[in-house]
Formats: C-alpha cells, structure tokens, sequence
C-alpha cells in the first residue's frame, strides 16, 4: 500500500496569503457565522477573481449569479460553472447539502476545482451542559437524510456494511447517527481528528462521545486522522475499507468540516461502495468566533489520483 | 495487573446471552435464543398486522422469527410444512428520504416512491429464492410466464426464469433508479412501474413449486415510522389492497409512528379491524403476560450458560425481593425506633406508650415520627392515637409507608431507597423485555464480580446498583435516539429531578405523586413545543401515556392524557415506579424545563411548596453541571 507516499494537498495558509489566479471563480455563502463572511481588504487583494454569492433557495436549490437551480440537477449546476480555469468553493459558510452536489459538478466538468475552509478560533460552550453536551453548537437537528445528488438506494444487510463515525464536539448527534444507523457493533469504527485544529479538541471530541464511544466498546477501533485535512481522513476510509474486505461504507459526517469533505470526496469516488449518513444540523449563530487559518484543498488534483480513482495500487 | 481468567470467561458468556441485545445486529444466535411471545399465533394469520411498540419490546425479534432465516432455524420443519414465506426489510431513513424535496410535489414523488417500492419488495423475494438456491435444497420452481410478467411490470427485460439473470436485473435497475432521483431536478424523469402489480406476478409465479403453492409471502417491514407521511399514505395502499394477492404485511413501528391512516386515494382509510390487526406490545404483554414471557426468556438464556455459571433455582430465587418491612430495617428504621423512644421518654410517654412502641415494627414505629411531621403535631400525640385507633393507623400505614421509605435516609450517602427483586425488575421494566435483560446483565454482572455464582441469590444492595446504572445509562443514551435527543435528556433529567426532590420530601403533601399532565392553551410555542416533545418522549420510551380523564373523553371534548417518567429511571432518580397520584403542569412549564431548567424545576417545586436542596443523590452528581 502506497498510502504513506501519497501526497497531501492541504495548503494552510494565513487568510491575507490565499491569492486566487486572475478569472478564477469564488463560490461562497454567508452562514451563521462571522469567519464565513469575506473580508473587503482579502477581496481587495484578488485580481479578477469573480466573486459569486451562493444564497440557499429552499428545498435543496440555490441561487447563483440570479439563476435558481436545483442542487438534483448535475447538469443546470454544471452549466453554471463551466468556463472558468479555477473553481473555488470556500465551504466555510455553506451547508453540506450546498457545497456537495456543487462539488461534485465542478470535479465532473474537469477542471481546476479547489475548496477553501477558515478554520474558527474558538467554539461556543454550553449554558446547561450534560455528560456529551459540551458545546452548544446547534439549535437543532433536522434528521437524516441523503445530500442532494449522494443518496443510495441500494439494500444493504449490517452485516455487509462498515459505519465510520467522524467525531466531532456534539456527543448526542454522534449517538444519534449510532442510534438511526444500527450497524452491527463490531462493524463500527469512529475516527477522531487528530492533530486537532488545536491540541486539546482531539481529547474534547473524544470526551463529548465518551458516552457512546462506550457502549459496545466502539472506543477500542478509534481511528485517527489530521482534523483539517480531508485527504488523510480519505486514507482512513481506504484502509478501513480494506481492512473490512471492501465492505459497504457508511460514514457519518459529525465531525469537522475538512473530515466531512473527505467522506464526501468518498463516496462520489466510490459509488455503490460508500454513502453519507449526515443529520442535517441546523446552526447556532455565533456557534463560534473568530477565524484562524484558511485551508486550500487542491480536490480536482486529488480527484485525478489512482488513490481517488480507485486504480492501480488502489484496484 | 493480574487477572482472573475465569471470572473473565464468566463475564463474558454472561454478555453472550445477556449483552448483545439488539436484535437489529442480526446475529444468527437471536434463533438460539427466541422465545415466543403470548401473540406469536396471531403474527401467523393471512392478515396485515401493525406490530406497535417501543424499542427493546420485541418487535424486531418477533418479525425476525418469521422471516425464512428465522423459519429456518427456529424449527426443523421442512418449506412444505411452512405457514408462509417470511422477508425482512428494515425502513432506513437515510435511504427514504431520498424521496422528498427537490421542488416536487408529494404527488410526483409517490410515483417514484412506488416504483422503489416495487423493486425492493420484489428484491426481498428474489434474495428468498437465491437463498434456497444456496442452501441444501431444491431450487423453487418458478412460472415463468408470471416471471416475465413480473420483469416487464418492472420495466425490465425478461428473463426466462433465469434467477441470476433476474437479480442482476434488479441491482442495474435500482442502480440506474437511484442515478436518476439523485439527479431529479433535471427535466429527464425516469419511467416507473406501478404499485405492487410487479409483486403480484412475483407473488403468483411462486405458486408453481408444490412446496409453496397457497401459501403467503409475509412482507416484515420493520421501523415504519421512517416512512415520510406521503410514503405511508402509498404504503397503506398496499396494505388495504393486499387481499388475496398472495401477500401480506406484517409491520412493526414505535407507538404514535402509525401518523396517516389513509391510502393515496384521500377517501379511503385504513380501518382495525376489517384492514389491519393491531398489536400493541405494551398491552398484550401487561402484567402476567410479561412476567411469564420475561421469565421464559430469561431462564432459556441462563439454561445456556448453566455449565459456566452454575444453575438458578428460578429468577425469584436468583433475585429476592423485599418487603417494605425489611426495607425499612435496611434504611435504619430500628436504630430510628431507638431514638424516638428516646423522645417519647423525654416527653413523658407512660410505660404502656412505650411498650407498644416495642411492640411496633420499626417501620410502623417510624411512621409514628413520619406522621408527626406531616401533620406537624407532636410524636406523643401521635403514638397515642395510633394506639388507639388501628384500624386507621393500619389504614395510614397502607397509604403512606412507601412513601416515608423514601425519607430513612433523607440527606445520607448510599442507598436511600432499594429497588430489589424479580418482580420489581418486571415492574421496572414495564413491558420492556430490552430493558429487562439490561437489569439482569447489569446484575449478574456485578454478582459475578463478587466472587459468586448464580447459585446463590443476588444481594439486594447490588441489584439496586444495577438498576441505578441502567437508568442513569438509559438517560445518557437519551440524546441519540431521535432528532429531539438533546430536549428529551433535559426533559427526563428536569422531570426527574422533580420527582426525586417530591419523593424525598413528602410529608404533608399527596403521598407518591409520580404521574402528570399538562395543560395547554399556554399560547405558541408553548403549546406545539410540549405536544411534540411529548409525541417523542412517548416514541422513545422516555415517558409512559395514559389515557386520561374517562368522562372528558366519552363527552368529546380533546382527550387528556396523563403521562409518567418510565419505571426504568425510577432507580436512578429515586422516585416511586408505581402509577399512583398526578400532578398538573403546563405546556409553558414543559418548555422551560426543557430550556430554561434550573428556574424551572425550582417554579414547580415552589408550586408545591418544596425547595431543592443544594445536594444531589450521589449517582447524579455527573450530571451536577446541569442542575447547578
């Protein structure tokens, strides 16, 4: 296995060093939260880079450039990417049903496409704290469904399938996907970020799950992977896929966000072999503050890996 | 460290038969240790059944056991002798709501839905016959003629009988299906087939094989109310039309999962009893029902592990009980007795007083005390009249002892209150037979780690420990199990601490006071927050519901329900698991108890004239960050 010799292409960078080329085209969203907005003096700095608002049109379409359309159309999104040397997609303040399906039609057109995610500073506490309710971070959750263009409707028996947790800070979703998914016990392996955006979050995440990692000693397959790096979490679910015999894989993205790029890097680079569980939060305003660094993902170089493809070495 | 390797071995077949609980996991051994439940002969008629109940109540196991891997290993019957031809399918969410949003409306998207319908329920079939295919006996002989039906119904090739071929055919089609309704915001919309005449030709191609001719094929479709409500509409229609097509459903869901009643055709309504059987769980398995089938599935699972862990003379005897009497002694009612005499002396009781305090049980003698402070009289006086008048003392004893048990240790370390024995464990247990075999591991477990063996009985210190460890386990499991986990912990843990402050403190006040019910018309979102959170709590198991005032109900007005915190948290909280006496809340109190709880479990408890006092029981203080 050539894992360990596959590059990673997270680039962290000071928010005032991201530079974007001259005709690069900068999808982003304002969300609930301060980081996700655009600093006038970073897009003072961009050269001809247009700038468009992705603003979320109810039941799954966006608004683009004035144009609604709908994120289970591949082909409407995909026409309104073409033409640009670059994609970026700054996920920071887009939700997962946004910048999924977007993400998978730029990687289709062929293009450049890199993804753009600020990390926060800091993350909100809770006011009425319970064993795994640490962070108050969403107000609540809106229940499991597939992201547009990922759902999977094939049958799948717990024994042929592996459920991969992706760790976060909020201890009841983790228990909640456990609790909707029932996977077979010995079939589930959590992965923790680690090294964490900050050296103490991988022991928070594992603490707010302390609760659930417990039960049936899910605790005892904990897996790692860099928290602000999809592609080492990508490597995570290869090896676990093999690990498993090619098992099915079910990941369940309520972790951090990079982590959540990598499981749906995933399963658009493996489909029929992996699906999302994601629950859909909805966010807290002020769920964090402050930003930290920006991280560059080159996803359309990742995309042209035999890693990603599944080829070669990866067959 | 050194490690006893046999008190491992033993703990770890003691988790074999008591620890993997979930018949979801799907292990085979769940055949090994299936017990048939008291409504077993009604799963097996031709009828639809709704098979209601919360988790951990056998639903699951129950429809398992009818499916042909369950046939197959429960019994040595051969297909010909089967009733039915059995075929899971488990509703998973994630793979349902696939079919929603997208700017369609639920009409557009029922066609598509029956379509999926259509393949999957054809697919479980398939995987049947693949699987007699695989096994030691002969293949199912299949019309062909009604195969191809069944193929172009399904908008497939047809495939001359050729089962592979056949499920093959499926995966692409489900494969190209799923490609389009991930893409169905674009103007391509894919064909669909229409519902259940693909399953009928199925259904009537098996009719060639002599070992299946007649017989039906039961679809067990567990967790229905995954369904979104459009998609129960399109499944009730199968249901009401299922007839005589050589199918039929039996369906297990939570209790208030059953949201719509009519098919897609808004005039026509699923009706008990004409359409469909209901079996609600908690019902059948009230009481006696449960203790027997509880017992039966516990005593085969023990059998199992007799070799290993020696063998129980019966589930009484493994976990005695306790009178209130022995109780009392247990809290500290004799050294109780002590004093108090010491204070009749000191306030002038004549020899004879005292005599028939010595004559008193300790926990009678208590009573004397418990009374005083009730009705904040004096000792003496009443010694005197419960000298005086037994038959009324015997008459209070009746109504107020359980309740003053919970006071002996008012304020102390340790257990305050036992929960102890086999009938208890029942009653805790409340038609659970998940939550029972929870109690017992949790148990036994403990026993075993003192160094004994199932042939002596289990102390009742440690079966109170478990019984504390499942509640308290059982309210952190709380958060996962819907969308509304995080409100329906903080209402549990509110809710508890209510009762638990209630429990310790109740003289003067309505004695075991553990129901409630809650008033609406407290306006918006008062009255919608607490309708849903309790639909949940209910769903969840988290709190019991009652049918509430009879004659409100029989006049037509809004039936009222009464609710209780489930018997399971009744340990860890320390409040009585009886159904006895109801307080009344509001709609804007469940709201705050759930958002707001420190000030809210202090305005309900002012309501009732008791303050919170500053320490909590010993097995909540994980949770101390919560209540401040």
């Amino acid at each position: 296995m050539r894992l360990l010799n596959e590059p990673l292409l997270t680039t962290e960078l000071a928010p005032e060093d991201l530079i974007c080329p001259p005709d690069s085209l900068y999808l982003h969203s304002h969300g609930p939260e301060e980081r996700s907005l655009l600093q006038d003096s970073w897009v003072a700095l961009q050269i001809d880079t247009h700038f468009v608002q992705i603003f979320e049109a109810g039941e799954e379409a966006i608004e683009l450039a004035g144009i609604s359309i709908s994120l289970r159309d591949r082909g409407g999104l995909k026409s309104a990417l073409d033409g640009r040397p670059v994609v970026y997609i700054d996920i920071t303040g887009m939700t997962y049903s946004t910048w999924a399906p977007l993400l998978q039609a730029s990687l289709e057109l062929g293009g450049v496409t890199r993804v753009i995610y600020r990390e926060p500073l800091d993350y909100r506490r809770s006011a009425n704290p319970t064993r795994g309710m640490i962070y108050d971070l969403s107000e609540s959750i809106a229940g499991i469904a597939p992201l547009p263009g990922l759902a999977n409707l094939r049958l799948r028996a717990p024994a042929d399938s592996v459920f991969v947790p992706l760790l976060g800070f909020e201890g009841a979703r983790l228990a909640h996907v456990l609790e909707s998914a029932e996977p077979a016990s010995e079939r589930v392996v959590p992965v923790v970020g680690a090294p964490g955006f900050r050296p103490e979050y991988t022991t928070q995440a594992l603490l707010s799950g302390r609760l659930t990692l417990e039960q049936d000693g899910h605790y005892s397959r904990i897996q790692f992977a860099k928290a602000n790096c999809p592609f080492d979490l990508f490597h995570e679910l290869v090896k676990i896929q093999m690990h498993f015999d090619n098992a099915f894989l079910r990941v369940a993205p309520v972790g951090t966000k990079p982590h959540g790029l990598g499981a749906v890097l995933y399963a658009i680079a493996r489909p029929g072999r992996a699906e999302i569980v994601y629950d859909h939060p909805i966010r807290k305003s002020r769920r964090t503050s402050g930003q930290s660094r920006v991280c560059l993902y080159e996803v359309s170089q990742f995309a042209e890996s035999d890693l990603f493809r599944g080829v070669g070495d990866y067959a | 460290m050194k490690t006893d390797g046999s008190a491992a071995v033993r703990a770890q077949r003691l988790n074999e038969v008591f620890g993997g609980m979930r018949a979801e996991y799907f292990r085979a051994d769940i055949y090994e240790l299936f017990a048939k439940p008291t409504y077993w002969p009604e799963l097996l008629t031709r009828r639809p059944c709704l098979l209601v109940g919360g988790r951990g109540t056998g639903k699951t196991t129950a429809l398992r056991g009818l499916s042909y891997e369950g046939l197959s290993r429960l019994s040595d019957a051969s297909m010909s002798d089967w009733t039915h031809v059995g075929v899971y399918w488990r509703i998973d969410t994630n793979t349902v709501r696939a079919f929603r949003g997208a700017t369609m409306t639920e009409e557009e998207w029922s066609r598509y839905f029956a379509h999926y319908l259509n393949i999957v329920l054809v697919q479980l079939v398939v995987e049947f016959l693949i699987w007699v295919d695989e096994s030691n006996q002969e293949s199912i002989k299949l019309d062909t003629v009604e195969l191809d039906r069944c193929c172009r119904a399904l908008l497939i090739k047809p495939v001359s009988g050729d089962l592979r071929l056949l499920a093959a055919s499926l995966d692409d089609a489900l494969i190209d299906f799923e490609a389009a309704i991930n893409n169905i915001g674009s103007s391509e919309k894919p064909k669909v087939s229409i519902l259940a005449r693909p399953v009928t030709y199925l259904t009537r191609s098996l009719n060639a094989d002599s070992r299946l001719i007649g017989k039906p094929v039961f679809y067990l479709v567990d967790e229905y109310e995954n369904f979104e409500d459009y998609q129960q509409r399109v499944f009730n229609t199968l249901i009401k039309h299922a007839g005589d097509e050589g199918y039929t459903f039996k369906i297990g869901m939570k209790a208030t999962g059953h949201r719509e009643r009519t098919t897609t055709n808004p005039d026509e309504v699923l009706v008990e009893p004409a359409d469909y059987a209901l079996i609600d769980i908690a019902e059948r398995l009230k009481d006696e029902d449960f203790a027997e089938f509880a017992k039966a599935v516990c005593t085969g699972r023990l059998a199992r592990i007799a070799d290993d862990l020696g063998e129980i003379q019966s589930m009484e005897a493994l976990l005695p009980s306790l009178s209130e009497e022995a109780e009392a002694e247990l809290l500290g009612a004799s050294s109780k007795q002590l004093a108090l005499r010491g204070r009749l002396s000191d306030a002038g009781a004549v020899d004879a007083e005292l005599n028939a305090l010595d004559r008193m049980s300790p926990l009678s003698a208590y009573m004397v005390e418990y009374w005083a402070r009730s009705q904040r009289s004096d000792e003496l006086t009443v010694l005197r009249s419960a000298v005086a008048e037994p038959a009324q003392w015997a008459n209070r004893m009746n109504n107020y002892q359980h309740a003053a048990l919970y006071t002996l240790r008012r304020g102390r370390r340790g257990i305050s209150k036992y929960y102890a024995g086999w009938s208890t464990y029942v009653l805790l247990a409340d038609g659970n037979i998940r939550f029972l075999l929870q109690l017992i591991n949790e148990a036994l477990q403990e026993h075993l780690t003192d160094k004994r063996s199932l042939n002596t009985p289990v102390t009742v210190q440690t079966q109170t420990g478990a019984a504390q460890a499942v509640g308290r386990r059982l309210v952190e499991q709380l958060q996962g199990l819907s969308a509304q986990g995080a409100d329906l912990t903080r209402l549990v843990l509110s809710l508890g601490r209510v009762f638990q402050v209630m429990a310790a403190d109740p003289e003067g006040h309505t004695p075991e006071v553990s129901q409630f019910r809650v008033q609406a018309g407290q306006g918006e979102p008062y009255d919608s927050f607490a309708e849903d959170v309790l639909n949940a709590a209910v769903m969840h198991l988290a709190v019991r519901r009652f049918p509430g005032d009879k004659m409100a109900a029989s006049s037509g007005e809004t039936k009222d329900y009464n609710y209780q915190l489930h018997p399971i948290f009744a340990p860890f909280f320390v409040f009585s698991y009886r159904s006895k006496r109801r307080m009344e809340i509001s709609s804007k109190d469940v709201y705050s108890l759930v958002r707001t709880p420190r000030p809210a479990i202090l305005g309900v408890l002012e309501r009732s004239s008791r303050a919170m006092p500053e320490e909590l029981p010993e097995q909540m203080s994980l949770f101390q960050e919560y209540f401040g």
